[in-house]
């Protein structure tokens, strides 16, 4: 599928402000399921980008605004080609043993370790022992991870913040794609699964079909030896399509944060977000 | 049958690819044409020419004697993009002007771009369009260019170039609407051929793009066109165009500024205007800063502007950017303000103020293209190729007295399209210029003015020079 996404962020700040830093990570990864055909960034105030890749390899932009300004505009337009996942379970589905792989968990250590929201409780742990126990390869058990996070839990905006960990969403089960995906990642790191956090924007043709996907999404990624990244929703309880297009990766949502950033001043700030996708 | 004879030349052809077949994206459109018998197509051209002239489709033409007000020549064999090629078009477009708007709020205040050393100083400085009196100055959004006609041609593989961007007035977007308007009522059968992307939302586009930069933000700007008047070239757009968007258009003697706020005098006194759509180059804005023979501007209107009180669009010294020496930078642009690699390929430009290259191009000005600077619209130009011996000893002394004035590039042996002419079709070069509008978005017009050379085997697309246009279709998939 080929998606324009139009992602923009507005701040109004109530006194001026100087030396905003803001690092971007809105620009659509080209990988094997997704590939980015044009991308342009534009900041008011006018500001120059600089571009560099993380640790985890997402583009980065990166600007200054060094005059004092009160409002901040950045508008985000890329052109994305999307490839459909796998839809049902793969015919071969790795076998729960390559887990233990010693390489394995080395060069996935980042995602496999509780870290910041992500907190391995033991009732998350008992959770998660008990769908690993069950029959099937690593695909199976994935699915089943994330089916169980989608049933247990109600989409509530509101009911959680920014910060709200694995631990504390674990106990009401309400709240947003965030911490459906935190807990994801809990569940799956509990088993030896490498598991990580995406960021990105998903297309909601029927208008009201997908939870959570008004503005940017976020949903996971788990290894699948052998194959690669499957994507996996927990909000919406199915695996990634065409209609998902991720803007970056990360151990969690510290690392994907689609605008951050930092700025001298004070007085009050309002923030509004939109996104568009339209498909082409 | 009016195809069969058409025998393309040994160029890129916009309707057959090499081997003689039409390509996949026409053939639609040549099947309805197909069926057209030449009576049949002999009355619409003329009713078409009757449209034209009814509407007052003109433009002028400077120094001819034979009545300066023309029609402006029509083809209406429409040029097809298909959906694809068009996205790629877009994306360049975007990202292009994008560069160009930080570029000129670059070199109007820190010029960081020539600190760290990616255009020499005398580039900018040497800009005959460039305003030091600005460096410094705000502009409401820190936009530049709201405007920009950016000119493309193919070279013999297909591939698009930029050739210029027009960064100051524009002009020719009225003759795409009219062009559609046109062929919708005398060729209906033909957009039976495809899902053709409409262009008619333009004036609201460019009206929102307007009341976008009215100072202070004011959510009910007045907006108005300033035009130098019915003897302009561009009279009939400027008319059109505010037409369409329901505002006033008016003179410089239409407007008064007083204590740094402009207004224009109605029958019930003054009412200020907060936004210009200006027609008419920075020269004669204001006699009190630029030129003071102007009688087309306004007394303190540039006032007005740097106290922030009125916008002007396009803003003023955007002509540092379609500079032609400046061009040859813009990849470098991309690259330094976005860090991106340009979309857009460009055509290779010499610049005559380098030592080396003014020596190749004295040496090879036979076989080149050369262009001052700062002019547009196809005045100031030599074409190697097809100048005399006189024309070519002409250019080469202004270059060696001017070397920042000119630069030059290869002849590129732009695409041709079929084209009517007396006794069938006929191969003519052709250009295109997209439209983009800088404003809360960026939007790119689908398609835009393909010209035609319309004299055989001329490289000149100007409607000044002898060039017509024809409708530019966007396909939707």
């Amino acid at each position: 599928m080929k998606l324009r996404v139009t992602h923009r962020t507005e701040y109004r700040y109530a006194l001026p402000v100087h030396g905003n830093t803001n690092e971007l990570r809105v620009t659509p990864l080209t990988n094997r399921r997704q590939k980015s055909l044009m991308h342009v960034i534009r900041v008011v105030p006018a500001t120059r980008l600089e571009r560099y890749h993380d640790l985890h390899r997402n583009p980065v932009h990166r600007f200054e605004v060094e005059e004092p300004h009160t409002a901040l505009t950045i508008e985000a337009v890329s052109l994305v080609e999307t490839l459909p996942g796998p839809s049902g379970l793969l015919a071969d589905d790795p076998s729960k043993a390559l887990l233990g792989d010693e390489s394995l968990r080395e060069s996935f250590q980042p995602y496999l370790l509780p870290d910041g929201p992500v907190h391995i409780t033991p009732q998350i742990w008992r959770a998660a022992i008990d769908i690993e126990q069950s029959p099937g390869g690593i695909h199976t058990m994935a699915m089943e991870l994330m089916r169980t996070v989608h049933a247990g839990s109600t989409y509530a905006p509101g009911a959680t913040h920014i910060g709200t960990t694995t631990e504390e969403f674990f106990v009401h089960r309400k709240g947003v794609c965030q911490d459906y995906a935190h807990l994801l990642l809990a569940l799956c790191r509990a088993v030896g699964l490498p598991a990580r956090y995406v960021c990105g924007y998903v297309y909601d043709a029927r208008r009201g079909e997908i939870i959570g996907g008004h503005a940017s999404h976020a949903w996971c990624e788990v290894w699948l030896p052998g194959q690669g990244w499957l994507g996996l929703d927990p909000t919406n309880g199915k695996p990634v399509t065409d209609a998902y297009v991720a803007a970056a990766v990360g151990r969690d949502y510290r690392d994907a944060t689609p605008v951050s950033g930092s700025y001298w001043g004070s007085g009050d700030r309002e923030m509004r977000i939109t996104v568009h996708l339209e498909a082409r | 049958m009016l195809l069969d004879n058409y025998r393309p030349a040994d160029l890129f052809d916009e309707l057959v690819d090499s081997q003689g077949a039409v390509r996949p994206y026409y053939r639609g459109l040549a099947e309805r044409l197909r069926g057209l018998n030449q009576e049949e197509l002999g009355q619409k051209l003329r009713s078409l020419e009757l449209l034209f002239m009814k509407q007052g489709v003109t433009f002028t033409v400077y120094g001819d004697e034979r009545g300066t007000e023309r029609v402006f020549p029509f083809d209406p064999f429409p040029r097809v993009i298909p959906a694809a090629e068009w996205e790629r078009i877009e994306a360049g477009l975007i990202q292009r002007i994008t560069a160009l708007n930080l570029f000129l709020y670059d070199v109007y205040h820190a010029q960081k771009i020539i600190k760290d050393g990616i255009i020499p100083k005398e580039v900018i400085l040497g800009a005959r369009h460039f305003r030091p009196e600005f460096v410094g100055a705000s502009v409401p959004k820190d936009a530049y260019v709201h405007v920009c006609g950016t000119d493309l041609i193919r070279d013999r593989d297909g591939r698009y170039l930029v050739l210029e961007d027009n960064g100051r007035c524009p002009s020719g977007v009225s003759y795409v609407l009219e062009n559609r308007s046109a062929m919708k009522r005398v060729f209906p059968g033909l957009f039976g051929a495809g899902a053709v992307r409409p262009v008619d939302t333009y004036p609201a586009d460019l009206l929102a793009t307007l009341r976008n930069v009215a100072p202070r933000g004011n959510p009910d700007p007045n907006v108005v066109l300033l035009t130098p008047g019915v003897h302009n070239s561009a009279y009939f757009e400027h008319s059109f165009l505010a037409r369409q968007m329901s505002i006033e258009i008016v003179e410089g003697r239409d407007l008064i500024a007083l204590d740094g706020f402009v207004y224009m005098r109605t029958a019930r006194g003054l009412r200020q205007v907060d936004v210009i759509y200006r027609r008419i180059d920075d020269d004669f804005l204001d006699p009190q800063v630029f030129r003071k023979d102007s009688v087309l501007g306004v007394p303190g209107l540039v006032d007005a502007v740097r106290r922030g009180n009125v916008a002007l669009a396009n803003a003023i010294g955007t002509g540092v950017a379609d500079d032609k020496v400046t061009y040859a930078y813009v990849p470098d642009m991309i690259r330094y303000y976005l860090c991106q690699e340009p979309l857009l390929d460009q055509v290779p430009t010499h610049l005559a103020w380098r030592d080396d290259d003014r020596k190749l191009i004295l040496d090879r000005l036979p076989e080149l293209v050369v262009k001052a600077a700062d002019e547009s619209g196809g005045y100031g130009m030599l074409i190697g190729p097809a100048a005399t011996k006189a024309q070519i000893e002409e250019f080469r002394a202004r270059i060696i007295t001017n070397p920042r004035g000119y630069i030059a590039q290869p002849v590129v042996r732009f695409s041709q399209h079929p084209t009517l002419v007396e006794g069938g079709l006929e191969g003519r070069h052709v250009d295109l210029r997209p439209f983009v509008l800088w404003g809360d978005s960026v939007k790119v017009m689908p398609g835009g003015l393909t010209r035609v050379a319309l004299r055989k085997g001329s490289l000149v697309v100007n409607s000044s020079q002898g060039g017509g246009s024809k409708d530019t279709w966007v396909m939707v998939a």
